[in-house]
């Protein structure tokens, strides 16, 4: 850290000019590196900044025959598209639906996978543990679309009532759930607000547990076995040794990656929530990609739902910078 | 070694990247001057499609090479699928690419571009209309007229060409006919009677939800809708003109006419009768309603009653029976009985972009095509394919080849057409399988292609019964029916109308779903007004000044 | 390891064995049920009849997706484009993601590369810029519209260059005093040291190109180019459409459904194929792929 420091301060002093000299000079000895970056860079030129362009229309009242840079500037010295979001009714709403479902994400997936990976990792029989890896990320490899279909098929329900004989039109968890006197009525789980965030949540921790848990399974296949059995020797339980030994040496990585995972709050994607959504669960389901979405593929309103983008990409900045500056300090590492 | 692959894929991708492909995919089609001087209009042609049908992939076929020798045009098609229609065609104009054809849109959709300057008028006035496409207009008769009115944008021009329905009335009250005769019950007239005979039912299949439906909300909800005097597609219109009592109501839902229609649903609700999915429930799963008889009354097609029945026939059940019905249900019966008349016209398009106006004649040798195709011999044409190859005339009838087309497809029959023609006529109607047939083997895709024989009998007859039963009941039973009033947006109208519509219908369709299951009771006040306070804050107050606004200068307008 | 038979171990043993037993069921359930729907009769999955195994077992399903439908040759196009951007994507990531790891001493305008890199990670211009730029170069209905705008993913690159940065500078530095150039160094040391990295980003890489179908949809018109995902999009959606679209008074795509009888296992059917070839690759890059996610994860 204190070289870097310094570093920074040589340049400082040098001035511009002499850094790019500096960095000239390299640039000759190391033709190779720039050249293997060529590739790459031109991608990242053609394929995102060339496009990005393409943002201005945020601050365009944007007539497609005219074309963005023809089109003229919006009202509000080109900010009223984002007045106009930030004067929408339902607006906190929406951000707070985004964040409830990010934040419910970490609450639940996070714990859990760790667990598994103890889990795992305390299993006896090699054999058995190769298994119920490979089984519990299988659901990882299930597109979206495909875990859609299967939830609104299991959730499903007409209402039928506990007495009738048959639970044919109920999905099957409510037919479990009938059958064994919990409800005494079927409930349209989908349907219903109250029940949006848990489904989306559950097969998120359906699909991804597996998944996370491998970062820490992969940590702690490296723990040197001495240290287990130093403390066997010293009396401790299993569950001491989990806490005590385990968990400590998968801490800084759930640091980090608990840290990366504040930072993508607000970037929650659409897919799943268009799928799992219905007009009836907006309340709670309508998230800022989803709104965008429906603003610009579903009106064709791309001047608008380009400003709630960058709104929405501006706050992930500062979130993401926040974040990698917690991380640099708490673990000495960081995302750059 | 390896570094060398590397940089010979990098190398291979960037080249690849500028030689691949062969441009966008809408430029638009340029026109020429052909060996025998003769001038050719190409065109880019979106035209959406649904199913697997199969095109020939050339240009060289029956129908592309009638297009060039009578009609000097070229299509370059765009095949999209429903699915995938709004978002590629947004893209398309919003990114100034739009095809010089576009078809399977809205009216909505094409008002919009209209506005935006990007769509070229068919028709400045319904007078140039008819001198512009006789045989087009012909199709539609003495309603023509007022299909222009409709389907017109603000500045009175016409930027698409609506499609004559073959529907006239088709939806109507479907219900177990076997468990009512069981029962003794007849099918109810009013609201009341309607819970009575939910009653008497319940109490012999008190396991048994009575009341389901596979259209989803928008059409689920329909036959409650009229039972409280609003129209089918209030939920899309938001607005109707109520003929009985003559006045404009700009937005029917937030309406004591729709708090009494929730509370009606609250109560079916809560007396189990509703199923808890009528709000979303899709056609497989009503299927399965029917295979437990857990679905004895729904609103639905008159034709699907067969379907149904089949469905409720299975696993060894037998003597279950489907029955459509001609009786409404109305909660005021003094005031009369709400059914739905379809509206007069479909609205696939084609439109035609500002690109065809570019060119001199461009426009005008489509319209002269799409013209022909309205008349007699063009829907034979885009029906039966090309005399001598697919089909033959008997007596003046027309007999396809294929002696599977015949059971299949309408008859021409001493000259005349036998079936009325041209329902959605406008798009490909590659889902019935003869079409895909000649679509396939001619490459003719079956726009104006007259209606097969088998709709005809399957369902065009049901539905002409039902029409004429309901229009028959206008004169004895107090029936009427609510029809589409034109409204005119100006551009910056249009677009607050779409922000506030989109807006109110979040809200609303929230709300429907409380009220009817959920945490708020309708009867009560305060959940009531909670509602609309809610509505205002999203702009109810503004759209009802808008619509009421636009209402009336439509009007005038028409009225001059 | 001392073997531990104490009360507490054994119990715990037991714990973790009910644990993972359930989560195995509730991981495997639903991916049995769909193939079950997919092999049993209609009427039966109409009737409510399965619950988890086959009823009324047919292949009548699978006989419709593979002889009338378009799922074969998507298939086929699914795996072209999987293999050829996984190609593609790991040869740029690769070398893009090397030169950022070296030290800022050996790599020239590595700072502004690296900005370069990271401002994507959140601004994205969003369909109608994209699909102008896709539109311009040419790209328009060819696997390249597909393959080349998400080439690099800003995450993958960065999972690699941390790989990169685990391997000890030490190690290049021995390589430089025997004589070795920065190519050398490149393809003799660092790829053959990265498989684990490689198999990992590859995967990713495959699994995202596998299950996209959004650009598919915005970029290609000829449906013989379509992926199987926009394929099974469209089955899935076409029930959902042609309830609204009845609603709006056209009920051609009813006509289409009614068409078919066994629209709903067939929907089964074509998301069974899918989840099948990720099953069968997985296995074979397993080992090197936990390994790879150990380094990626915990640096990145």
């Amino acid at each position: 850290m204190a070289s870097k420091a310094k570093a920074v301060e040589k340049k400082e002093k040098v001035g511009i000019s002499a850094w790019w000299k500096t960095e000239l000079r390299k640039a000759k000895r190391s033709k190779f590196l720039l050249l293997l970056m060529l590739p790459g860079f031109v991608y990242y030129i053609i394929f995102h900044y060339v496009p990005m362009g393409g943002l201005l229309i945020a601050f365009k009242d944007f007539k497609p025959a005219l074309g963005i840079l023809k089109s003229p500037w919006a009202e509000s010295f080109g900010f009223e598209h984002f007045i106009r979001f930030l004067q929408t009714p339902d607006m906190l709403n929406y951000v707070w639906n985004t964040i409830a479902l990010s934040l419910l994400n970490i609450v639940w997936l996070f714990p859990l996978s760790i667990i598994l990976a103890l889990f795992i990792n305390e299993m006896r029989s090699m054999k058995m543990k190769k298994i119920v890896q490979t089984i519990s990320y299988l659901p990882h490899f299930v597109s979206v679309a495909a875990i859609a279909g299967m939830i609104t098929l299991f959730l499903s329900s007409q209402g039928t009532l506990a007495s009738a004989g048959s639970y044919a039109n109920e999905g099957i968890l409510n037919q479990l759930l009938l059958k064994i006197g919990v409800i005494d009525q079927g409930i349209a789980f989908l349907d219903n607000p109250a029940y949006f965030r848990t489904i989306y949540i559950a097969s998120d921790v359906w699909q991804g547990i597996g998944w996370s848990a491998i970062v820490y399974i992969a940590a702690l296949s490296g723990v040197d076995q001495e240290l287990y059995e130093a403390a066997t020797l010293d009396g401790a339980t299993r569950v001491q040794k989990m806490w005590h030994i385990s968990v400590q040496v998968i801490r800084p990585t759930i640091v980090i990656l608990l840290v990366m995972q504040i930072g993508k709050i607000m970037s929650l994607g659409s897919d799943k929530a268009l799928l799992l959504q219905r007009e009836t669960t907006y309340e709670k389901s309508q998230i800022l990609s989803t709104y965008i979405y429906s603003l610009g593929i579903g009106k064709g309103e791309f001047d608008y739902s380009s400003a709630v983008g960058l709104f929405n990409a501006g706050i992930n900045v500062i979130l993401v910078l926040i974040a990698n500056f917690i991380s640099k300090k708490m673990t000495e590492t960081s995302l750059f | 070694m390896k570094k060398k692959n590397l940089l010979k894929i990098g190398a291979f991708v960037l080249v690849a990247s500028t030689l691949a492909g062969c441009g966008g995919i809408n430029p638009p089609g340029k026109s020429y001057t052909d060996e025998d001087g003769r001038k050719i209009y190409t065109y880019n042609y979106n035209m959406y499609i649904q199913g697997d049908t199969t095109y020939p992939e050339t240009n060289d076929n029956e129908f592309d090479n009638m297009l060039y020798d009578d009609f000097g045009i070229v299509f370059n098609y765009d095949r999209i699928a429903r699915t995938d229609w709004e978002t590629k065609t947004n893209t398309y104009f919003a990114t100034n690419d739009a095809p010089d054809i576009t078809t399977g849109g809205k009216e909505t959709n094409y008002k919009g571009w209209a506005n935006q300057q990007m769509l070229a008028p068919v028709a400045d006035s319904y007078e140039d209309l008819c001198e512009k496409m006789p045989n087009y207009v012909k199709l539609f008769g003495d309603s023509m007229e007022e299909v222009y009115n409709l389907a017109a944008s603000s500045d009175g021009k016409l930027y698409y060409l609506p499609s004559l329905r073959q529907e006239k009335a088709q939806m109507c009250w479907l219900y177990r006919k076997d468990i009512f005769d069981d029962l003794g019950l007849e099918f109810p007239e009013t609201t009341d009677e309607f819970l009575e005979v939910c009653r008497v039912l319940k109490e012999k299949y008190p396991d048994k939800i009575l009341i389901s439906s596979n259209g989803q909300k928008t059409s689920s909800l329909t036959g409650f809708f009229q039972a409280f005097g609003m129209p089918e597609l209030i939920l899309s219109r938001n607005s109707f003109y109520d003929p009985k009592d003559e006045e404009f109501v700009a937005y029917a839902m937030a309406t004591d006419d729709a708090r009494d229609m929730y509370i009606f649903m609250r109560e079916l609700n809560d007396l189990n009768y509703l199923d808890k999915e009528i709000l979303s429930l899709e056609t497989d799963r009503f299927s399965s309603r029917c295979a437990t008889d857990n679905a004895m009354i729904t609103y639905n097609y008159v034709y699907n009653a067969e379907g149904f029945t089949t469905k409720t026939n299975v696993n060894g059940k037998e003597g279950g029976l489907w029955s459509p019905t001609d009786t409404m249900i109305t909660a005021h019966p003094e005031k009369g009985t709400v059914f739905k008349k379809d509206p007069l016209y479909s609205d696939y398009g084609p439109a035609f972009s500002t690109s065809c106006e570019s060119e001199e004649g461009k426009l005008d040798a489509v319209l002269k095509y799409f013209d022909w195709a309205a008349t007699p011999e063009g829907q034979v044409y885009h029906t039966y394919g090309v005399e001598g190859e697919s089909f033959h005339y008997e007596d003046a009838s027309t007999v396809a080849d294929d002696p599977g087309y015949e059971e299949n497809w309408g008859v021409m029959k001493d000259g005349k057409l036998v079936v009325p023609v041209v329902n959605d006529g406008w798009y490909d109607m590659a889902n019935n399988t003869k079409g895909t047939k000649i679509a396939e083997a001619l490459g003719i895709p079956s726009m104006f292609g007259k209606q097969p024989k088998k709709f005809w009998e399957d369902r065009g007859s049901k539905i002409e019964d039902l029409y004429q039963s309901f229009m028959s009941k206008t004169e004895t039973d107090n029936y009427y029916y609510i029809e589409d009033i034109p409204m005119r947006y100006t551009s910056e109208e249009e677009s607050r109308y779409t922000d506030l519509a989109t807006a109110l219908a979040t809200k609303r369709d929230e709300y429907m779903a409380r009220f009817i299951f959920g945490d708020m009771d309708p009867a009560d006040d305060n959940d009531w007004n909670q509602y609309i306070s809610d509505m205002n804050r999203v702009g109810l107050q503004d759209f009802v000044d808008l619509q009421n606004e636009v209402f009336e200068r439509t009007q005038a307008s028409l009225g001059e | 390891m001392v073997k531990d038979t104490s009360l507490s171990s054994r119990l715990l043993d037991v714990i973790i064995f009910i644990t993972l037993l359930l989560l195995m069921i509730v991981t495997l359930y639903p991916i049995i049920y769909i193939f079950s729907v997919s092999v049993s009769s209609s009427t039966a999955y109409e009737a409510g009849l399965i619950r988890f195994l086959p009823v009324d077992f047919t292949l009548s399903a699978y006989k419709v997706v593979f002889t009338a439908g378009t799922v074969p040759r998507s298939f086929v196009n699914s795996v072209i484009y999987t293999a050829v951007y996984t190609v593609v994507s790991l040869a740029l990531t690769t070398t893009m993601a090397y030169p950022l790891s070296r030290s800022s001493s050996r790599v020239p305008f590595k700072a502004f590369f690296s900005v370069v890199v990271v401002v994507t990670m959140f601004f994205n211009a969003g369909i109608a810029p994209n699909y102008l730029v896709v539109r311009n170069l040419g790209l328009l209905d060819s696997m390249w519209a597909l393959i080349l705008p998400s080439a690099v993913s800003t995450y993958n690159l960065v999972v690699m260059r941390s790989f990169f940065q685990s391997v000890p500078e030490t190690l290049e530095e021995a390589a430089f005093i025997d004589g070795a150039n920065e190519i050398t160094i490149f393809t003799k040391i660092m790829l053959p040291l990265s498989k684990a990295a490689l198999a990992t980003v590859g995967l990713f890489y495959g699994v995202y190109m596998w299950n996209s179908w959004f650009s598919a949809m915005l970029y290609l018109a000829d449906s013989s180019k379509f992926p199987l995902q926009l394929i099974i999009r469209q089955i899935i959606m076409q029930n959902q459409m042609a309830a609204e679209l009845a609603a709006m008074g056209d009920t051609s795509m009813q006509d289409a459904l009614g068409e078919s009888v066994n629209t709903e296992t067939v929907k089964y059917a074509t998301l069974f194929i899918s989840v099948i070839p990720m099953v069968i690759v997985y296995p074979f890059i397993q080992k090197h792929f936990v390994k790879g996610v150990m380094v990626g994860g915990v640096k990145g």
